[in-house]
């Protein structure tokens, strides 16, 4: 019953993600004329650009592109598919910086705070997390920016090369310090809860360190939940962070996806809108899925 | 004090702080305080419409939902996963590219990137009301479904909706601050830049502007933060 509701769901998905696909793609094409102003195309040969897409031929053609994996060439006459598999790397390798670097602090951070349990070190990390969470990724960006590459001259202002670490570090720190404070206020409410049950009241009243019930009881019981809000961070990296990589020059699929919108490369666009769709949907149902084998809860 | 954020001065370029320009000018000879004062209000302008329609659309799609039988339900909630799988810059950007830069476009743009996540919240606030005990009674009584909402959901879904409009303007502030950022503005013939064209605009003349760069990321802190505070002092009422 679960697996037929499951395929169901993930039927009705693929559909209605292929129609907004193409609905979104044929706003988005129209008119593209325009773009090929200055290239010396002669009249005649405008006339099967001016041929205006449906959105019913939009459709049938996501259709076949999605059964097939055929999405066509973009505007460059480059293969849309070795496009994408050429920015999967780098938007991998930066997507997996990100999770390493933001769960690797995010974690530590809550368990100092839960190991020292004083309250002035908690507020001041959670009063940092807070202020994290509100204030938009370009902002971080644009101040790594200016410090790290205007002022200090540490890092490359953006681009990416195979194996130079320095290249991630900027849009990684930008991406993972949301990472970090969300963790950390999640780790710390769970373990604060966690603190309080009778397990963990049994091992303070037979004399366990703390040490033993902070890394070992208390960090083994969060650690399933906090894989999952990173399983959720790592499908929304995977999507592309379009701001960061657009700020870096980062040539990953987030970038890639803002150049296909401005330059209405309809092939490029409508891949990218079910490839990011797909992971995302794919990873969230994963993510339910884990929290579900893990905490026997399901919808 | 206001001057028009449009006038380029160029002989006043970059100039320094004085009566005139309490924080000084930008690149163009543009007075900071004015660009900074305007670009907050035009985000304001489109931060509450914007998220006012998102509720409205988010509430309609849901009742659908409770009303409307399993095939419906499930086209709806379908929908609202794909909205929530596509990165929403990326639906907005698509729409103002398309549709052009005047107000309607925008608010389109910014519920089309927001309602599934509100659509979620009053969902699932829908379901929990309509599974509990004393709507079942009701039923049993023969209440209609309309009598039902009117009575049990909705008053239950008043303070819900408050806390959903406070705490989701300041996603859509730190979304506006991202077009802006990205070149896309409302209103910039009259209002002139958004608070985040200024900061990329003037990003990399920090050595001689600072100012430029740091009193938007500034602006744009403030009007989310007032925001949250909002936020925490409406689910302290909440709770």
């Amino acid at each position: 019953m679960k697996l037929k509701d499951e395929s169901i769901r993930f039927l009705s998905f693929i559909i209605i993600l292929l129609i907004v696909t193409s609905i979104l793609t044929s706003l988005r094409i129209k008119d593209s004329q325009y773009l090929l102003t200055d290239s010396g195309v002669k009249e005649r040969d405008l006339s099967s650009l001016r041929k205006i897409k449906s959105t019913t031929e939009l459709l049938s053609e996501s259709i076949y592109s999605f059964f097939f994996l055929d999405f066509g060439k973009t505007l460059t006459g480059e293969s849309v598919n070795s496009h994408i598999l050429e920015r999967l790397e780098p938007t991998f390798v930066l997507s997996f910086f990100v999770i390493l670097i933001g769960s690797f602090f995010g974690i530590l951070f809550f368990l100092l705070v839960i190991y020292f349990n004083n309250y002035y070190f908690e507020s001041f990390f959670l009063f940092f997390s807070k202020l994290i969470l509100s204030t938009p990724i370009f902002l971080f960006a644009i101040l790594l920016f200016i410090i790290f590459f205007l002022e200090l001259g540490f890092l490359p202002p953006g681009g990416y090369e195979r194996g130079d670490i320095s290249y991630l570090i900027l849009p990684g720190l930008s991406l993972g310090i949301r990472i970090v404070a969300r963790i950390f206020i999640f780790g710390t409410e769970e373990s604060k809860a966690e603190i309080k049950s009778p397990l963990i009241r049994i091992l303070k009243t037979r004399g366990y360190s703390q040490n033993i019930i902070v890394f070992k009881y208390i960090f083994y019981k969060v650690l399933p939940l906090i894989i999952i809000l990173i399983i959720l961070d790592l499908s929304s990296l995977l999507s592309g962070a379009m701001i960061v990589e657009e700020i870096y020059f980062f040539p990953g699929i987030g970038k890639s996806t803002f150049t296909a919108i401005k330059n209405m490369d309809e092939n490029l666009l409508r891949a990218l809108l079910i490839y990011s769709g797909i992971i995302f949907y794919c990873m969230t149902r994963f993510a339910r899925f884990l929290q579900f084998k893990l905490t026997n809860i399901y919808e | 004090m206001f001057k028009n954020t449009n006038d380029i001065n160029l002989r006043e370029t970059f100039c320094s702080i004085s009566i005139n320009h309490i924080f000084g000018c930008d690149r163009l000879g543009r007075d900071i305080l004015t660009l900074f004062c305007y670009g907050s209000i035009v985000t304001l302008i489109l931060a509450i419409p914007s998220k006012i329609f998102s509720i409205i659309i988010s509430l309609i799609l849901s009742l659908l939902t409770y009303s409307g039988g399993r095939f419906m339900g499930l086209l709806i909630s379908s929908l609202s996963s794909v909205f929530l799988s596509i990165p929403s810059l990326l639906i907005a950007l698509v729409v103002i590219y398309s549709l052009g830069k005047n107000f309607e476009v925008f608010l389109l743009s910014i519920v089309l990137s927001d309602w599934a996540m509100s659509y979620e919240t009053i969902h699932s606030k829908i379901s929990e009301i309509s599974n509990s005990g004393y709507v079942y009674v009701s039923k049993n009584f023969g209440a209609s479904q309309f009598y039902i909402f009117k009575n049990h959901i909705f008053p239950q879904l008043i303070p819900i909706l408050n806390v959903l409009f406070i705490t989701g303007i300041p996603s859509i502030i730190m979304t506006i601050a991202i077009y802006s950022y990205m070149g896309i503005n409302f209103g910039s013939d009259t209002f002139g830049p958004g608070l985040g064209e200024q900061i990329s605009f003037s990003r990399d003349y920090f050595h001689k502007s600072p100012l430029s760069v740091v009193l938007p990321i500034i602006g744009i802190f403030l009007l989310v933060n007032v925001f949250n505070f909002q936020e925490i002092k409406k689910k302290n009422i909440v709770n």
